[in-house]
Order: structure tokens, then C-alpha cells, then sequence
């Protein structure tokens, strides 16, 4: 059974379609790769799963139970067993890493939540730098703190938005090596938007190819490459 | 090379606004001649030290509560992308269109016409009151610019974890905390240097206690030293908000994004339009409908008649606020531009100066300074009239705009000097457009208070001239209620509808060019 | 866009240059804390009359902003003003004390009574009006209303009676008026017991008025121009001119005061002469109900008469220095309920 699924799915700004009629599975323990051009969608899928948004018209399910549908989201974000990690990483300037990682878990009333945000830091790497606040951590360590703010929580499906893109080659490496780690550790299920088809192709166990507002091709990185289309053969080839 | 431009800046705005203040302050404390030592016992006495206490009390208060009511309506106008938000802000920010003396009239009238007896509002809780719905919308301004300009994504993290409600106390509140203390002090010294509504509300405070000074004794000196209280006051709230700011250094951090990463669902919605609706109707829409009943039960004669006496003012009054707001916007954008984290005190503390100081003390500051053969050009010219505006509310422009600018990062200006871009060019090119909402809107606030200002103009007005308020408050003296109350109708849909013009012509510009605004 | 900016900028350099006129010839300069619906057509007649430009400084005394005053005195080293037209002898005298204004004695003033006019004839005093005791007819009988200052501390009028703050206006010369009259010890009972009586203290004499007249008191005391507008707008208001059997009541000319220094003397002669004027006075009659103070003007209908009041006997002079005097005890008084 697919773990999440966007059924007819299409949403709009004011005159601009930005997702017309989208369906689209993940099964549980995938990491499915969004990916497309700039501009294609991408981050307002995460959106419309994460139920910031509603969609105008279509059903979203995450785990069999509908989040959303009718235009209206009926499941709060917050209740819908997700994590997602932002393109800007959205760290909370006003708290230590250690607060960052711990919020979840408080508002949850964990009595552990010490131990398992010091367990969290440990397995990231970052355990020496949990009471600096985000500005003082580098580039690679915010990085990694917001990943471990969304881990601690143990969610089913976990959103990440380009987790990669500002990070030099090096920690590029690491982080991705991590993402594979939790991906085979923890079996949760991964939706990953990227512009870049190599890392997708690396990381991917299925690739959702967005052209425009609509899907061009839904299917494993093999079955991507003999593709006959031709805005996926451009695409790969850029 | 930015710190010339300070200099230069700073010399001017001490060369026609300071200088009058340190004229007069010194020959008050006898530089020159022998001192007054009696005057300066007036601070100590027992009353004196009440007075200032009780004028805590009531500016903490107001602060307080319209802080608050600011952010809740900031909150409704910000976050729930409602249908006609432009038109319910427009509303709400009606109170700063009337001069404050007159809620405090309509508030009285009201509790008249109930048949309940008004003196509840004549004590200490009724000027407080008065005075927070009238600084309401100031604080709500701040607060929605401060609440929209937060990034989207730091909302949306906390809600994947959070119902809204928590996400809002723990991670947008202490967000926006710096514009709620700005607010919260901004307000607290307008409302302890408010003096019309606690003078009619026979509430005894500070400004009341100089005024008394003033115009019952002519003891320029006390009422001088007692103002000097009121500034010290003002320049510990100062002192105590940039100690706080610069000891967290993530507060000037936060790019600015477009969207809110949160939407209130339809039923929401509707309970935040209600709360807003109810606040504008208790607000703003009693005492007008009151003035408008006051006006008009004498059929529309009243109402003509008004129109009539003030019509030669409106225009007048007007260029006069143009010029005025164009001149607050123009020092302020550059004081806030220029003055770095080292400069940034003293600034502060030359703008607050010339704002703390009640107005009756500007206007004999002036008169001091300015009226003198060689600088009679001035003092006989409108251009009184315009300085004095800036002596008031340089400070708010000031803020305003500086709140903007701190969310600007320093790299896109650099940017632009990298790809060869001068400094001016950088400037004009790259922040200016950055932050035109924010010039806009210090525009209309300097525009609005200008429009209204009374106490300092009533005092330097070159014989002759004549201006809005002033004409309204020497013609309702003795004038029959419904006469004064189509007046302030009058006056109040003048500038009314200059503002909403503005925000209109605004609204036109910035849909021509919002194309680039979204992604 | 740049372009459009300086047409605007220059527009607008346009506009504030026409406020500055830098010559005085025929012009004549007045400040005036009569209230500007009274004053302004006067002036405006003068102008019509006599080709000479009037630049006038308004203010009021019933919101309590005494800016006109204070701004004189703080022009004294440089002055701006011509003439000082005041509604009351107080401010009159207050300039004479600091030495703003000086001594003249235009032709008109022959026809009014000596008593009016300043002994070193810093002011003349012209169109007047008395302090009065307004009561609200709808709350009170004709027969219960009070005839005399004393009534006012009586048990059957506690918390029901109002007087403006006695720091401020006409309010403030009649308590110095009273204090002439009775004696320190003696006024000062008074007052105290209209404090025990709770009296009501109004922001200025026009609150007094709205504040009988919507009866939140029964009675108050003011001015006959504040009366006579009450009655004007068809409030339910009774006047009962106080003391005719005691004391008597007081009256209160409006004044001219010559500033020294004064840029335009010669006009200024001419306006104090015009404002003077029996035609001046009965207007001020008709529009604010004033007395003319000049013998044989014939006094309107519906307007008080002097004729038929008896007067307090008042040395302005002194009453202007007993004020100076009792201030402080009138501050504190006010601020005993504080």
C-alpha cells in the first residue's frame, strides 16, 4: 500500500497553475526524487503534504488516512507524522541548536527528551555545538541540526527540500551518506525535491520527473534512463 | 565616506532643531545669568515625584495594552490573507486621523448619551483608554509589517510540530520581539507626552503639571526642568531597548518572503474578521457615528458650514504636511541609513530629544531661537511650521524606516558595488526599492501626524497662515457641539481620503510592478 | 520618474514661498484669544474698510491652550505683534507686568467708562461679559436655583455644581475677584467648602456649559457668551446673574493691549480704534451676546444689559496682582482629589 499519494491534484496562485492534475504513490521505506526544473512544482508538492497549503482540487493521503481534500486540508500539519527539512532549513534564530532539536520533543511532553536529542546530535555530529545558536554554527552543521530537529521526532515520512544545494562537495558527501543511513536504519519514507538529476539518480529509489505543472514520468532511475521522452532525455543530459 | 554624510546630516538637523532645544535649555538652567536654584527643587518635591509615577503608570498602560491590540489586529491583518485586508487596515488606522482630544470628546459624549454617568472616564483608567485606542494602530502597523516580514519557513517548521497556537507563543512571538518593544516604547512616550486627552479627562500627570506651569504661573524655568524629567524618562526606555537589541545579535538577521507560511482556515478567518470587525465597531465606529449624529441632527447645514470655514485650511494644511512628511521621510531614511551600530545611540538619543519634549516647550523653543531679526525669514515663513514638524516626529520616521532597513542584508547593496554600481547608485537601485513600502508608509504616518499636529503650530503659526487643527480647535471653543462636531468630520474625511488615496495610487503602482515580487 | 519627482518638488517650493511676505506696509498684525468665529468677521470687516491687511494669531482660552500669550512673551525681544486683542483684563495685565506691552490711548477709548481702562493705560477694556450662574431647567425649578456664590456650598447642590479649573481663563480672574471681595479667609472657606460640597471641576468654562446642559450637574458657573450659546443651540439652560444682593457680579471687558515694539503702530492705532468702536460692539453683541461697555449703545434684544446687573466692584489691577498671589493655593486646591 502506498505510504503517500496525491490523487487528481491541482493547485493554483491567483492566475498561475503551478500542479495540474497530479497523481502520484510512494510506497513506504522509498525515497522518492522529485524533480523537474525550477519552478515546476516542486516545493509546493512538499507543501501541499505537509498541509501548509490545500489543494484546490484532489485527495492527499499519507499512511492511507486522507489529509486533505475537498480544497480544505483536514488533517493539521502538525498531526500528520511528517518531518521536513527546508531548503533555507528555517533553524529558529532565537534558539540553540539543542533547543532546535528539543522543541518537538517537549511540546510532546517526553520526559527523555535530554537524552534523546544528545543521542540525535551524537549519530549527526554535532553534539559539541547544541548550545550555539544557528548563527554561530557553519554551513554544514545548520545542516545537519535541522536534520536532527526533524529525526528526533521519528516521523514516517520525512520532506526535505534541496538539503544539498548550498553545501560545499565534502559535506555534500557526509549529509548524503546520512540521508542513505536513516533511509536503511529507520525504513521511513523520504520525499526529496532536487534540481540536480545526478543526486537524484545516486539516491533515488523512484523519480517523480515534474515538466510544467504536470508529471512527465513516474518510475525507478532505470526505467527513467530508457525513457523515450524528450524533455527527459534533455533534462539528464543537461 | 558614509560617516561624512552623518556628519553632514546631523549638523543640520542640530542646526535647526537642537540648537533651539540647548538655547533654551541653558538660559533656563541660568548659563549666562545667575541660577534659579528654586526651580530645580521642584523636581524633588514629594507631588513632583508622584506625578512622574503616576505618568509611568499611565504611559506603561497604554503602552502595554495597545501593544497588545496591535499585535492581535497586526496578526489579523498579516497572517489571514483576508479578502479586503487593505480596507479593514485603512479602517483601523482611522483614530490616527483625529486629533486624540476629540476621542476624548466623543467618549465622553457617549457615556452621555447612554445615560450613564461619564465619570468613569474622567479618572486615570479612562485616559488610558482613550489614549490606547488611539495609539492602537501605530503599534498594529509595526507589528504586521514586522509579523509578514518574518520568514515563512521558521513559521512552517514549528508546525509540523505544533498546533499553531504554540507555534505562534513559542517561535513567532519571540520573533517579533523587537518590534514589540519598539512599539511598546514608542507608545509609552507618546502617550506620557500626550497632554490634551489627560488635560480634558482632568487626569493629573506630567504634561498637565507643565502646562499648568506654563499658563497658570508663566514659570517657563519649572515647566522647562519638568520637561526635562519627561525626556530622562524617554531616554531610559531608550537606552533600555538598544541594550536589549544589541545584546541579540540574531535579531537583524531574516530575509524577507513573500507569502505567510500560515493560512487561517475559513472558519478561522471568519472568527479573526469578527474580532477585528468588533474592535473597529467599539473603537473607531461609536465615536464617529456619534460625531456624525452630533454633526448632522441639525440637517446638513452644519456639515456646509464646517466646509466652508475650513476649506481655504485644507490645502494649506495639506502642503504643509506634504512638505513636512517629505522632509521627515527624507532625514529619517537617512539618518537610519547612516548611522551604524556604533553612532546609532547618540542619534537616538538627538531625535528623541527633540520628540519627548512637550510640545508647548518646542514651540517656545523655537520662537526663542528663530525669532530674531537675522532669522526672521524663517520665523515669519511657513517654514516654522515645517521644522517644527520634524522637531515632532522625526524620531517616528526614524524607526519606522530603520525596523525596514535591519531586514535588508548588507550583501545585496555590496553586491551591486561589485558589479560596479557607486555608492549612490546602490543606494537609489538596490535599498531604496527594497524598502519603498516602508518609505511609503512613514510617508503616510509623518503625512497623518503632520495633518494633525496642534500643540507646537499653534504656538509658531505666522500671522496670517492658517492650518487645520488649529482652526478647528480655536472655532470649537465656543462653537454650538453639532458645529465642532462636523468639523472634526470634515477634517477627519479630508485626511481620510488623502491617505486612502495614497494607499490607492500605491496599491496601482505596486500591482504594475509586483511581477518580479513573487516566485 | 526622476523627472516627475522635481516637478513635484518644485510645485511644492512654489506653494511655501507664497506664505513668505517679508514687508509690513498696511498690514497690521493681532493676536487674539477672543475665539475666532466672534473675531474673525470683525477683522475681516476692518480689512474690507480700511484696505489694511490683517494678520491675525488665533487662539482660545477655553481649551486651555494659552499659547498667545505665552508665544508674546517669549517674542518680547523681537516682536511679531502689533495689537493684543484679549477676551479678559488678566492676560492684559500679565503682559504689563513683564513689560510686553506699552501705553496708548486710542480715540475711542473716550467713550468708555475710566473703571475699564488701565490706570498707566497699558489696556482699554471695550465689550464685556459677566460671570454667571448657569443652572439646567429640565433638573431644577426656577424657584430652587441659587441666587448668590454662597447657596453653592449648600448639602441640597452636593455633586451637583460645576466650575472650569480655577488655574485657568476667566475663571481664574473671578476667584481673585472673590478673594478681593471677601477677603482671604473668608474665600478660601468658601472654596473649601465647595470642595467638601464635591464641586465638579470642568476642563474650561465651555465644559461647564455642555455639562450642565446634557445634566450631568444641575449648575455651573460661566460666562454670558458661553450661556448664550447654550441657549443658542436650544439647550434647556436658565442664567441667574449671582450676587445682587451681595456681592454682585463680576464684569469682564475684553481688552486692547499695544505691544512694544510693535512693527506697525500707526495701524495698529487704527484697529484698536475700529475694534472700539460702538459698531464693533454691537456686533459683538448680536454674534456673542458682549455688553457694550460704551455708553448709549442700544443693546439688542435678548442681550444681557450692564444697566440692568449690578456690578462687583473690582480694581483690575489688583485683582490681577491678588491673583498672582493665590495661585498656588488654587493649584493646590485643584489637586486635592487628585
Amino acid at each position: 500500500m502506498a505510504e503517500v499519494e496525491l490523487r487528481n491534484v491541482s493547485k493554483s496562485y491567483g492566475k498561475k497553475q503551478v500542479l495540474q492534475d497530479i497523481t502520484v504513490e510512494v510506497k513506504k521505506g522509498d525515497l522518492a526524487c522529485l524533480l523537474g526544473s525550477s519552478g515546476s512544482g516542486k516545493t509546493t508538492i512538499l507543501k501541499l503534504l505537509a498541509g501548509f497549503e490545500a489543494p484546490d482540487s484532489g485527495e492527499i493521503s499519507i499512511g492511507g488516512e486522507v489529509v486533505s481534500g475537498n480544497g480544505k486540508v483536514t488533517v493539521a500539519p502538525h498531526k500528520r507524522g511528517i518531518g521536513y527539512i527546508f531548503q533555507d532549513l528555517a533553524l529558529w534564530p532565537h534558539m540553540t541548536a539543542f533547543e532546535n532539536i528539543a522543541f518537538g520533543l517537549k511540546a510532546r511532553k517526553e520526559p527523555d527528551y535530554r537524552i534523546k536529542v544528545q543521542e540525535t546530535a551524537e549519530w549527526l555530529g554535532v553534539k559539541d555545538s547544541l548550545d550555539k545558536y544557528p548563527s554561530q554554527l557553519s554551513g554544514g552543521q545548520q545542516q545537519l541540526v535541522a536534520i536532527g530537529r526533524s529525526l528526533v521526532l521519528q516521523p514516517r515520512v520525512l520532506l526535505m527540500d534541496e538539503p544539498l544545494a548550498n553545501l560545499d562537495v565534502k559535506l555534500k558527501k557526509v549529509v548524503r551518506e546520512k540521508i542513505i543511513e536513516l533511509k536503511e536504519a529507520l525504513g521511513i519514507t523520504i520525499i526529496y525535491v532536487s534540481h540536480d538529476h545526478r543526486e537524484a539518480f545516486s539516491l533515488a529509489s523512484q523519480l517523480i520527473i515534474l515538466n510544467g505543472a504536470s508529471v512527465e514520468a513516474i518510475g525507478t532511475p532505470e526505467e527513467i534512463r530508457q525513457s523515450d521522452s524528450a524533455f527527459i532525455k534533455y533534462f539528464i543530459e543537461l | 565616506m558614509s560617516r561624512i554624510y552623518l556628519w553632514a546630516l546631523s549638523f543640520l538637523f542640530v542646526a535647526i532643531a537642537l540648537l533651539p532645544i540647548l538655547y533654551l535649555v541653558s538660559h533656563s538652567l541660568g548659563i549666562g545669568s545667575e541660577i534659579e536654584l528654586g526651580a530645580y527643587t521642584a523636581l524633588l518635591r514629594g507631588r513632583t515625584v508622584r506625578l512622574l509615577l503616576h505618568t509611568v503608570g499611565i504611559g506603561a498602560a497604554v503602552a502595554i495594552s495597545a501593544t497588545f491590540l496591535g499585535l492581535v489586529l497586526g496578526f489579523i491583518i498579516s497572517k489571514n490573507n483576508l479578502r479586503h485586508g487593505q480596507l479593514l487596515t485603512i479602517l483601523l488606522l482611522v483614530p490616527l486621523f483625529l486629533p486624540p482630544y476629540i476621542f476624548a470628546v466623543a467618549w465622553v459624549d457617549f457615556f452621555v448619551v447612554l445615560g450613564m454617568s461619564p465619570s468613569v472616564i474622567y479618572s486615570p483608567a479612562g485616559a488610558i483608554f482613550v489614549l490606547t485606542i488611539i495609539y492602537t494602530p501605530i503599534a498594529m502597523l509595526l507589528l504586521s509589517n514586522s509579523l509578514q516580514n518574518i520568514n515563512a519557513s521558521l513559521e512552517e517548521a514549528a508546525m509540523i510540530m505544533v498546533p499553531y497556537r504554540e507555534a505562534f507563543f513559542r517561535i513567532i512571538l519571540p520573533l517579533v520581539k523587537p518590534a514589540l518593544l519598539s512599539s511598546g516604547l514608542l507608545i509609552f512616550i507618546l502617550a506620557i507626552s500626550e497632554f490634551s486627552v489627560p488635560a480634558f479627562l482632568s487626569v493629573q500627570v506630567m504634561t498637565t503639571e507643565i502646562f499648568t506651569q506654563f499658563s497658570a504661573f508663566y514659570d517657563f524655568d519649572s515647566a522647562i526642568i519638568l520637561s526635562g524629567s519627561l525626556i530622562f524618562l524617554c531616554t531610559i526606555g531608550l537606552l533600555a531597548e538598544s541594550s536589549y537589541l544589541t545584546d541579540k545579535p540574531f535579531l537583524t538577521i531574516g530575509s524577507r518572503n513573500g507569502r505567510s507560511g500560515y493560512t487561517a482556515s475559513d472558519k478561522d478567518k471568519k472568527k479573526w474578521l469578527a474580532v477585528a470587525g468588533g474592535y473597529l465597531f467599539c473603537s473607531t465606529l461609536v465615536p464617529i457615528a456619534l460625531l456624525a449624529v452630533q454633526a448632522l441632527s441639525p440637517g446638513l447645514q452644519h456639515l456646509a458650514q464646517a466646509f466652508d470655514y475650513l476649506k481655504a485650511e485644507m490645502w494649506q494644511t495639506f502642503l504643509y504636511a506634504c512638505w513636512g512628511a517629505l522632509l521627515l521621510v527624507l532625514f529619517g531614511f537617512g539618518f537610519s541609513y547612516l548611522k551604524g551600530r556604533k553612532t546609532a545611540r547618540a542619534v537616538d538619543f538627538m531625535l528623541i530629544l527633540s520628540f519627548a519634549l512637550p510640545s508647548v516647550v518646542t514651540g517656545i523653543a523655537l520662537i526663542r531661537y528663530y525669532n530674531t531679526p537675522a532669522l526672521n525669514f524663517i520665523y515669519t515663513s511657513p517654514l516654522i511650521i515645517i521644522i517644527a514638524y520634524l522637531m515632532r516626529y522625526l524620531f517616528v520616521a526614524e524607526k519606522i524606516l530603520h525596523n525596514r532597513l535591519m531586514q535588508i542584508p548588507a550583501s545585496l547593496e555590496q553586491a551591486a558595488l561589485v558589479s560596479g554600481a557607486t555608492k549612490w547608485g546602490a543606494l537609489w537601485q538596490i535599498t531604496v526599492p527594497l524598502v519603498a513600502d516602508a518609505l511609503f508608509g512613514a510617508f503616510v504616518i509623518s503625512f497623518i501626524f503632520c495633518m494633525g499636529e496642534l500643540g507646537t503650530a499653534i504656538m509658531v503659526y505666522p500671522p496670517g497662515t492658517s492650518l487645520l487643527p488649529i482652526k478647528i480647535f480655536t472655532i470649537m471653543a465656543n462653537a454650538p457641539q453639532s458645529l465642532t462636531s462636523a468639523m472634526c468630520l470634515v477634517a477627519l474625511l479630508f485626511t481620510g481620503s488623502v491617505t486612502g488615496g495614497l494607499f490607492a495610487l500605491w496599491y496601482i503602482k505596486r500591482r504594475v510592478t509586483a511581477r518580479y515580487g513573487r516566485s | 520618474m526622476k523627472e516627475k519627482l522635481y516637478k513635484i518638488l518644485a510645485l511644492l517650493l512654489v506653494t511655501l514661498s507664497t506664505g513668505c511676505g517679508g514687508g509690513n506696509e498696511g498690514e497690521v498684525v493681532v493676536y487674539t484669544s477672543v475665539d475666532q468665529v466672534f473675531a474673525e468677521p470683525i477683522l475681516h470687516d476692518f480689512e474690507r474698510e480700511t484696505g489694511i491687511k490683517v494678520k491675525a494669531v488665533f487662539d482660545t482660552e477655553e481649551t486651555k491652550s494659552t499659547g498667545v500669550l505665552n508665544r508674546l512673551i517669549a517674542e518680547a525681544n523681537n516682536p511679531q505683534c502689533d495689537l493684543f486683542w484679549s477676551g479678559d483684563p488678566v492676560r492684559a495685565n500679565v503682559l504689563k507686568q513683564k513689560g510686553i506691552s506699552q501705553p496708548f490711548s486710542p480715540e475711542a477709548a473716550q467713550t468708555i467708562p475710566g473703571h475699564f481702562i488701565d490706570e498707566e493705560k497699558h489696556w482699554t477694556g471695550f465689550s464685556s461679559r459677566a460671570r454667571v450662574l448657569i443652572y439646567n431647567k429640565d433638573l431644577l425649578p426656577a424657584n430652587q436655583v441659587p441666587t448668590s456664590i454662597f447657596d453653592l456650598t449648600k448639602e441640597e447642590y452636593r455633586g451637583k455644581v460645576t466650575v472650569a479649573n480655577p488655574l485657568f481663563g476667566t475663571t481664574s480672574f473671578h476667584m481673585a475677584a472673590i478673594f478681593a471681595a471677601l477677603g482671604d479667609e473668608q474665600a478660601k472657606k468658601w472654596l473649601d467648602d465647595l470642595k467638601a460640597n464635591n464641586v465638579v471641576i470642568a476642563t474650561s468654562n465651555g465644559d461647564v456649559k455642555k455639562r450642565v446642559a446634557n445634566g450631568e450637574v444641575w449648575l455651573g458657573l460661566t460666562d454670558t457668551d458661553d450661556a448664550n450659546e447654550a441657549m443658542k443651540e436650544g439647550a434647556p439652560i436658565g442664567v441667574v446673574f449671582l450676587g445682587q444682593q451681595d456681592i454682585g457680579t463680576l464684569i469682564i471687558p475684553n481688552t486692547l493691549s499695544l505691544i512694544k515694539g510693535s512693527p506697525n503702530p500707526e495701524e495698529a492705532q487704527r484697529l484698536a480704534n475700529y475694534l472700539m468702536s460702538e459698531e464693533t460692539q454691537l456686533k459683538l453683541a448680536h454674534s456673542s451676546a458682549q455688553m457694550p461697555l460704551s455708553k448709549g449703545v442700544e443693546v439688542p434684544e435678548g442681550v444681557f444689559s450692564l444697566d440692568k446687573v449690578k456690578p462687583m466692584r473690582v480694581d483690575y489691577d489688583k485683582s490681577s496682582k491678588k491673583l498672582e498671589e493665590i495661585q498656588p493655593y488654587l493649584k493646590e486646591w485643584v489637586e486635592t482629589n487628585m
